[in-house]
Order: structure tokens, then C-alpha cells, then sequence
């Protein structure tokens, strides 16, 4: 088990249950008045451990005169908490400052490798977008993962609670109870679940040379490496679910819940090199994310949906660089002196 | 009055089904079974991917849903709407139409799963915030339903088989409603969303119901031949036809406001759905085959003559819609997951995808196994109440309290 610190002080993960409001809204009142995305109350706030079912949690056990199976399924919800009894009351969220990012997908690959992820499952991707004509073109990169939404519809779509909620609002998957219907990645707005077909990392079963007699194939790769089904393999991964998923089911990003167990920030976050992932607890009016969102009035994905998501945009991807003065022109070619422009607007 | 020959013709006829019915089932099952190995052993899911997670086997388990419910809704609706009470003779018919079809539905969703031998989880650790659990319940509820009543007509319970009736329009109802919002609350998916799937899928259940009821009057009456029998087909059409122009009314009308609303999200994805690169499946064999040639079949069989060529015409049109039928949930669940809106790009993604040997084998299974439940039905069922019907029409088992309605025999034999 590794020993590294990363606690950020002062909104460290260890100290998030002492920091905490209960129920408060880390926002301040101007923010929410300028309807500053949506900050939520939490999923945090809610009370989830033991046998203590939310009202949502009660009404999906009623039904068909299976409230006792269906309470029994709340309870284990209890054991879903497990090691994560430090961040109950908080509401773990992220924001992503995109004038900090540099589009250098760090975050990817370091999830890929904390997680253990297949070829093309990416638990954490981006979005490029370019527009415009050359010269005047503008890029953006978007990095995405889970949002570990509020109001989370694969969550609702779940028929086995193998989506559920735990301490901090995180959407947690777990892989036994998954029966792989898919109603989740039917229901996610934001093509955050990948199913997983086939038997884990296949890819690297491939005898195949790249080119021919020049290099190796990715099973020779495997065992120079001496890796069992990858090259690399972290075994912390199995502190909270598997290590690897296996076929039939779905998987998506925690917030790596085996870190914050641990009270260590994700992965991404963690290996982000211009700390433009910021990561803590909404809850808590000084913690980071609180401040940065008090300063910046973040984005949400498709928020108009309703699913209130937990990860947050602020700036902008492209630089700040200034552009001329101008006051604009009527049409292309049509230039308009200052004083001309002037006379025109004012008569 | 049923005489000993006709009584003994029927019966001869629904042997011979029975033999076809059989054969084929077997034959279906031999080559589909290599399809359902290859699922539950190898885990093949076909061409099923994160970007198109759901294909084949949810179009034809939603289409095998509203045979189920349709076939059950429309027959009641009928004989106690319509007061129709002729059809008392196709009952036990339609229940193990809709029995053959309901086992057919759980099939095809069982193999679309990806951890098929956890099935037991929603229904014994369920989450009932989810419309799937829902899903799963009522199905099991509407089972029951369909064994009870097929059990009641079996032993000529009249009183059963009218409560149990009036139980299936209910649950029928919320099964398809179900169904319907089950696509239609995902709001990831503009097109189901707009689609006002729960009133849609009701409407698509009582046409291809009426199809159905039809259909089966024309292959399965006990009165095969008589005037009575041309007089119900002649009725039947009717609704049918009925049933046809509120559905096209349906369609169209959503289409319309879809269209005019021009929301890109919905607007671009119903575009590739008409005129796409699958757009000839809509149009040949959903708006062709399974609606245009139906329709005019129908205007053409009034015209006709003589009761044969009416009798085929009918046979025809209900026959083409019921099977092309299968055309709408295809074109529902796939187009919705094959296009997705990026909202970030502002552009229509396509994902590929088009069903693969595996998954059609499977089809197969499905269709056999349909065939063989239907085949021992006839024998477990249909000939058994054919003949306590034709017996002791008089003796009906009542209970007490029974109405006088309660108290006729299953079906009328005076009237052949
Ligand atoms: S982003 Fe998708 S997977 Fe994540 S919580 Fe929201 S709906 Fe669920
Ligand atoms: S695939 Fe698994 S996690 Fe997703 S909805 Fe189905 S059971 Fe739940």
C-alpha cells in the first residue's frame, strides 16, 4: 500500500468531516443569485450509512409488496460505505479550470493506469472542438469523466442498485451486482459507463507483430515485462471493487473511491501537472473548490437535463490573450474609420 | 348446432398446426441453439458496444411485448367493449398467443444481458426506483395472469377467465406504459424523449392486437367456413382498419411536431430515421409493407366478391402488419443509439451497427421456442376446451355469485 501524501490543506480530504456545514451550501448568496451552474446541497448530506434509508431510498423499497426485500437492499447500502465513513457529510465534487489545463490528457493516462482500463475505456477522456478559419481558429479541449451527478438517471435506471450513491455523493458502481442490461449507459447523458465485453485486457493476448520481423507482438511485449494480463498492474485498484472487470458488465470512474479511502485525492487530480483538477469537499465553505467556485462562475455538461453534475468548469480553454480594440465592422471589406463609426452610431 | 363432423374437422386442423407448428419450432430451435451457446458460453454479444449497447434483441423483446399486451388488450376490448361475443371461441387462442409471445420477450432480453445467470437479482434483491425492476415485476405478474386464464378456459372456468380479463387490462396497460417510459424518461436520448413513448406503444399495442385477433380468428376459428366466421373476419377488418388510421395519425402527428420544432438534438436524428442509410428498413418493410399494402388490402377486400378472397385479403393484411410490425421498435431503439447529439461539437455522431449472425441465431431460438410453446398449447389447451366446449356447453363449472352472464358456456355452439 503506498504511503504518499496528498492531502491539500486546507480542504484535505482527512479533515472534510471536521470541515463540514452539515447541510450547508458552500456558495456564497451573490454566486447563486447570478444562477452560478448548480452547486447543490449534496448528495453528501444525505444520510446513508446503516439502515438510515433517504426518502428515495424508502420509496424504491415500497412496491409490490416487497418492502422487505427492498429494505434489506438499503441496508446494504451500509456496506457499501464501508471505509469511506471519514467523508460522510461531505460533498465531493471537482472543478476543472480550463485556463489551467493545457490539453495534455495527463489525466487520462493516469487513470488509465491507476484503474487498470482496457484499450478504448477511458474513465476520464476530453473533447476537442476546433472552429473557425485558419488563422482565426479556436480550440477547445474539454476534459471529461463522470459527474457523479446529483439527480444521477443511471443511477435511477439501475434495477439492482449496482449504481448507488455513497459518503460524498459519488456514484459508486459495484461489479457483483451488476447484471449488465446496460439501462445505465442507455440513460447517461454523457457517455460515461462502458461496458465491458470480453475478458479483461485481451488486447495484450494479441500474437500479432506490429511489423513483421521488426517488432514484437503485445503478448511478447507482456512476458518481457513479466505482466500477468497487462505489462502493469496496480494492485490498489482492489482495495474498493476490482482490480479488472470482467465480461458482461459496466464500469466507470469513482473518483477513485480505493484512494479515498485512503484519504487520498484521485488519481487524475493527483497527476494533473498544472493542478488545473481541484478536488474536495462543497460542503465546506473554505475548502477549495468552494473558493474557486465563489471566484468563477463554472459550466456545467448539458445541465439544462437536470442531472445536477459535480464536476465543474471554470474559464476558459483558450488563452487570455487580448485581442485588438475594435468596435466591430457592418461587413467584410467595409472599414469604418473611428470617426465615421462614430457619426454613424451617434447620428 | 356443432356437429360430430365439424367438431372432428377442427380438430383434425389445429393437429396438423400442431404438427407444423412443432416441426418448425424444432427445426428453428436446432439452429438457434448454436447462437444461444455461443451467448452463454463465449458471452458473444454480437455487434453490441458501449456507443450502440442495445440492438436486436430489445427491438424483438419490445416488439414481443406489444404482441403480448396487444393481443390480450385487443381481444378484451373487444368482446366486452365490443360486446363481440363470438370471440368467446378464440380466447384460450389469444392467451396462448400472447403466453408464446410474453416467453419469447424474457428470452430475447435474457440473452441481451450481459450477466444472463444473475437474472434472479431484480426480482429478488430489486430496486423498484428503476422502470426496468417494474418492467420485470409486471411481466412476471402478467404471466401469471395468462397461465390463470389459460388454466380457466382449460377447465371452462367462465367466471375465471372473465375476472382474469378484466385483471389483464390494467396490467397489460401499465406493462406497456412501462415500456414506453422506460425509453422515454431517458432524457440522454432526445428522440425517445419527445416520443411520447407510453401513448405510442399503447396505440402500436392495439394495432398489431386487432392484427392479431384477426388473424387468428382466420386461422384458428372453430367455426372455420360458416357465415358466422366471414361475418367476424368482415367485423374484425373493420377495427383493424380502424386501429391502422389512429396509429397513422399517431405517428404522424409526433413526426410532424418533431419535424416543425426543428430542435437539432431530435430534428437530426428522425432526419437519418427517413431518410438515412437504414431508411429503406421504415420505409420497404414498416410504411410499404407493414402499413400501405395492409391498408389498401383492406379498402380492396370490400370490393371483393367472394368470402375466399376476402378471406385472404384480410389474411394478408393482418398477417403483413403483424410481422413487419417488428419494423418499429427496431426503428425506435436503434436510430435513437446509433445518432448521438454531441452538444459539445454541436454535430451528429454515428455509431455502426447492424445486427450479426449471432444475434439473428438467437432470433431463431426465440421464434422456435414460440413456436414449440404454442404447439404444446394446442394440444395442453386449445383441444381439450374445444371439446369440454363442445361436450357439456351447458355444465360450465360457475361459482357461486356468478352473474347470469357467468353462467352461459364458455362459448355457444347454437350459434354454428
Ligand atoms: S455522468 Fe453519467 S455515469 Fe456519471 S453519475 Fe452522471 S449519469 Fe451517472
Ligand atoms: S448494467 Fe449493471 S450497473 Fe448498469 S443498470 Fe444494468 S445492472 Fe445497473
Amino acid at each position: 500500500m503506498s504511503t504518499e501524501n496528498t492531502n491539500l490543506s486546507p480542504d484535505s480530504i482527512f479533515n472534510m468531516k471536521k470541515n463540514r456545514t452539515g447541510n450547508g451550501h458552500a456558495m456564497p448568496p451573490e454566486a447563486s443569485e447570478m444562477g452560478t451552474g448548480n452547486t447543490g446541497t449534496g448528495n453528501g448530506t444525505r444520510k446513508q450509512s446503516g439502515c438510515d434509508l433517504s426518502r428515495r431510498d424508502f420509496l424504491k423499497s415500497m412496491g409490490a409488496g416487497a418492502a422487505v426485500v427492498g429494505v434489506a437492499a438499503g441496508c446494504s447500502r451500509a456496506h457499501a460505505n464501508e471505509g469511506l465513513e471519514h467523508l460522510e457529510g461531505t460533498n465531493l465534487v471537482m472543478v476543472i479550470d480550463l485556463q489551467r489545463c493545457t490539453g495534455c490528457g495527463g489525466c487520462d493516462i493516469a487513470c488509465k493506469n491507476e484503474n487498470n482500463l482496457r484499450q478504448g475505456h477511458f474513465w476520464s477522456h476530453h473533447i476537442t472542438h476546433t472552429t473557425g478559419k485558419f488563422p482565426n481558429v479556436r480550440f477547445e479541449y474539454l476534459p471529461t469523466l463522470c459527474n457523479h451527478c446529483e439527480n444521477a438517471p443511471c443511477e435511477k435506471a439501475c434495477p439492482t442498485s449496482a449504481l448507488h450513491k455513497v459518503h460524498g455523493g459519488v456514484t459508486a458502481h459495484d461489479p457483483s451486482k451488476c447484471i449488465g442490461c446496460r439501462a445505465c449507459i442507455i440513460n447517461c447523458p454523457y457517455g460515461e459507463i462502458h461496458a465491458h465485453f470480453g475478458q479483461p485486457h485481451e488486447e495484450w493476448e494479441d500474437e500479432e507483430e506490429l511489423i513483421a520481423g521488426v517488432t514484437g507482438s503485445a503478448k511478447s511485449t507482456l512476458k518481457e515485462v513479466g505482466g500477468e494480463r497487462i505489462p502493469y498492474y496496480n494492485n490498489e485498484r482492489e482495495n474498493h471493487g476490482l482490480g479488472n472487470r470482467h465480461h458482461g458488465i459496466v464500469e466507470k470512474c469513482d473518483f477513485c473511491l480505493h484512494r479515498l479511502r485512503e484519504s487520498k485525492l484521485p488519481s487524475c487530480v493527483k497527476r494533473c501537472p498544472t493542478d488545473a483538477r481541484i478536488f474536495g469537499d462543497l460542503n465546506d465553505p473554505n475548502s477549495s473548490v468552494s473558493r474557486v467556485l465563489a471566484n468563477y462562475r463554472p459550466f456545467l455538461r448539458m445541465e439544462h437535463l437536470g442531472t445536477r453534475p459535480k464536476v465543474y468548469y471554470v474559464r476558459s480553454f483558450n488563452s487570455a490573450s487580448d485581442y485588438p480594440q475594435t468596435k466591430g465592422e457592418l461587413a467584410e471589406n467595409i472599414e469604418i474609420s473611428k470617426p465615421a463609426q462614430e457619426k454613424q452610431l451617434f447620428g | 348446432m356443432a356437429t360430430a363432423e365439424s367438431s372432428s374437422l377442427y380438430l383434425k386442423r389445429t393437429s396438423k398446426l400442431f404438427r407444423i407448428s412443432l416441426i418448425l419450432g424444432i427445426v428453428a430451435l436446432v439452429i438457434g441453439a448454436f447462437g444461444v451457446f455461443q451467448v452463454l458460453v463465449f458471452g458473444n454479444l454480437g455487434n453490441l458496444s458501449t456507443e450502440v449497447p442495445w440492438g436486436l434483441w430489445v427491438g424483438l423483446y419490445e416488439y414481443f411485448v406489444l404482441l403480448e399486451v396487444g393481443a390480450v388488450l385487443s381481444f378484451t376490448l373487444l368482446r366486452y367493449g365490443g360486446g363481440i361475443k363470438e370471440l368467446d371461441k378464440l380466447g384460450p387462442i389469444i392467451m396462448l398467443t400472447a403466453l408464446a409471445a410474453l416467453v419469447g420477450a424474457l428470452v430475447s432480453i435474457f440473452h441481451d444481458l450481459g450477466q444472463p445467470f444473475r437474472v434472479w437479482m431484480p426480482i429478488l434483491r430489486p430496486d423498484f426506483g428503476s422502470l426496468l425492476t417494474w418492467m420485470i415485476w409486471l411481466h412476471l405478474a402478467y404471466m401469471i395472469i395468462l397461465i390463470i386464464e389459460l388454466w380457466a378456459y382449460r377447465f371452462g372456468r367462465k367466471d375465471i377467465v372473465k375476472k382474469m380479463a378484466y385483471i389483464s387490462l390494467p396490467a397489460g396497460a401499465a406493462l406497456v406504459a412501462v415500456l414506453g417510459s422506460f425509453l422515454s424518461v431517458a432524457a440522454a436520448r432526445p428522440l425517445w424523449n419527445d416520443l411520447l413513448l407510453p401513448v405510442v406503444y399503447l396505440i402500436s399495442a392495439f394495432v398489431v392486437g386487432t392484427g392479431v385477433v384477426l388473424l387468428q380468428h382466420l386461422i384458428f376459428s372453430p367455426v372455420y367456413g360458416t357465415s358466422e366466421y366471414h361475418k367476424l373476419a368482415h367485423k374484425l377488418g373493420r377495427w383493424f382498419f380502424s386501429w391502422i388510421l389512429v396509429g397513422i395519425f399517431t405517428a404522424l402527428t409526433i413526426s410532424l411536431v418533431m419535424t416543425y420544432a426543428e430542435v437539432p438534438a431530435t430534428a437530426a436524428i428522425l432526419r437519418q430515421m427517413l431518410f438515412g442509410d437504414y431508411a429503406w428498413t421504415l420505409w420497404v418493410f414498416h410504411v410499404g409493407l407493414g402499413i400501405l399494402l395492409p391498408v389498401a388490402l383492406l379498402f380492396w377486400q370490400e370490393k371483393m366478391k367472394t368470402d375466399r378472397a376476402r378471406k385472404y385479403a384480410l389474411g394478408g393484411a393482418s398477417g403483413l402488419l403483424v410481422l413487419n410490425f417488428l419494423m418499429v421498435p427496431m426503428n425506435v431503439v436503434i436510430p435513437a443509439l446509433a445518432y448521438r447529439y454531441d452538444h459539445v461539437r454541436d454535430t451528429l455522431v454515428r455509431f455502426e451497427y447492424f445486427p450479426q449472425l449471432v444475434e439473428w441465431l438467437v432470433m431463431v431460438f426465440v421464434v422456435g421456442l414460440m413456436l414449440v410453446i404454442f404447439a404444446v398449447g394446442i394440444r395442453l389447451v386449445i383441444q381439450p376446451f374445444y371439446r369440454i366446449a363442445l361436450q357439456a356447453p351447458a355444465t360450465a363449472t360457475t361459482t357461486s355469485g356468478a352473474s347470469e352472464d357467468d353462467n352461459e358456456p364458455l362459448f355457444n355452439n347454437e350459434e354454428q
